[in-house]
């Protein structure tokens, strides 16, 4: 179970926020969002507040009526549940080959380390 | 043991706010550091580099946050922005969704801090990961450097001044100064270093690591000025890491010579209360 999920994010402006909730495309070629079925190349680590399951994802996959909602499907989606646990919330991701999520560089923005 | 002082700083490095109770939300304490200001080129600011935030006031209001600067009409500022656009918000390498004010709430930050900048609000469904050493799973903070809460105990504070009413002049530092949420009324100088998990009335509490102090301790919280090199110098030569808790340092991810004042914590009863009055209980010690 995560908390987690991708939202879009343009590599060229990463200190901006776009609305939308992506899933890995059926080609691996990177992600989808859900509402617009528009193609992403990357995408933000987010924090969502609650649990988010397959079912969550799959039900605004039936109401935007863009994407089947088949076992394909969902096995993206869980696949994808299951590795954001291991991502940290900004973090950067690609998709890989097989599906997988891939840390893609950090942008030269970020500010030094906490005190420790 | 009891709870003497309960404070939230709802803008990041901006003045904090005493108060009598305190909702815990999985960020920190309720209205604790989910607000930010930014710099022109989107970096957080904090007195460390603007000294003078220390002397913007903030109370909180039924319509917002009521923000006073001398100088300057009192502004209220809405709990949260209205179509503000959202950016991706970072403190210390570790990012959260956030909302832009923009507007006359910019404008009036700029002008009372001389240098542009912009407000930024964390909603409840954002938050920064913390430190992944001391991760439970999906435990967030709001703005605040790396943890939810902050406790420090009184005999802590006495220790210090007691070391500093030697210095020339002699210095008295207050407890904001350290910017705790959580003051306990310890009898034992540092005793804190040791708890690793209280129970606050009905709420319980996990200790991380004692804070790293850094040069913000340096800022006359009044004046928002920096004062010279104390506490920082004194509080080194008897609280590094590597003196006073030597034993563990290193698994909590601490540079041996880090200035330890205060612990850490994270809460794992959202939604309870605390109060001031309410029993220290040491649930487990290391």
């Amino acid at each position: 179970m995560t908390k987690k999920l991708l939202s879009p994010i343009d590599l060229g402006k990463p200190e901006k926020l776009i609305r939308g909730q992506l899933i890995p495309s059926a080609d691996s070629t990177g992600f989808v969002e859900i509402s617009s079925g528009k193609k992403w190349k990357a995408g933000l680590v987010v924090f969502t507040g609650r649990d988010v399951t397959v079912e969550d994802i799959c039900e605004k996959l039936v109401a935007s009526n863009k994407f089947p909602v088949d076992d394909q499907t969902r096995n993206r989606i869980s696949q994808m549940l299951e590795q954001l646990a291991t991502f940290k919330i900004g973090d950067i991701v690609g998709l890989g080959p097989n599906q997988e999520l891939v840390r893609l560089a950090k942008p030269a923005r970020s500010v030094s380390k906490l005190p420790n | 043991m009891r709870i003497s002082e309960i404070n939230i700083y709802p803008i990041k490095s901006l003045k904090g706010i005493s108060v009598d109770s305190a909702v815990i939300e999985r960020h920190g304490l309720k209205y604790d550091r989910r607000w930010l200001l930014l710099d022109a080129n989107g970096t957080f600011m904090t007195q460390r580099e603007v000294p003078k935030m220390a002397t913007v006031s903030v109370a909180i209001r039924e319509n917002g946050l009521l923000v006073t600067a001398d100088g300057i009409t009192a502004m209220v500022v809405p709990f949260e922005p209205q179509n503000g656009e959202e950016i991706v918000a970072e403190v210390w390498g570790t990012k959260s969704r956030a909302i832009a004010y923009g507007g006359g709430v910019d404008a009036w930050f700029s002008q009372v801090l001389g240098l542009e900048c912009k407000l930024v609000f964390m909603p409840d469904d954002a938050g920064r990961e913390i430190n992944e050493l001391f991760n439970a799973g999906d435990d967030v903070v709001s703005f605040a450097d790396g943890y939810p809460q902050l406790l420090i105990g009184e005999a802590s504070l006495a220790d210090i001044n007691k070391k500093l009413a030697g210095e020339t002049p002699a210095v008295r530092l207050e407890m904001n100064r350290f910017r705790p949420n959580i003051v306990v009324d310890t009898t034992e100088a540092f005793a804190e270093d040791d708890w690793k998990r209280i129970k606050i009335g009905d709420a319980v509490f996990r200790s991380t690591k004692p804070c790293a102090r850094c040069v913000m301790t340096t800022v006359d919280q009044a004046m928002g000025e920096f004062t010279g090199k104390e506490p920082l110098k004194t509080l080194s030569t008897y609280r590094l890491a590597k003196d006073v808790i030597h034993d563990r340092y290193g698994s909590f991810g601490m540079s041996p010579n880090a200035v330890c004042f205060g612990q850490n914590l994270v809460a794992e009863s959202i939604g309870s209360t605390i109060n001031v009055g309410d029993e220290v209980e040491i649930l487990e010690s290391y």
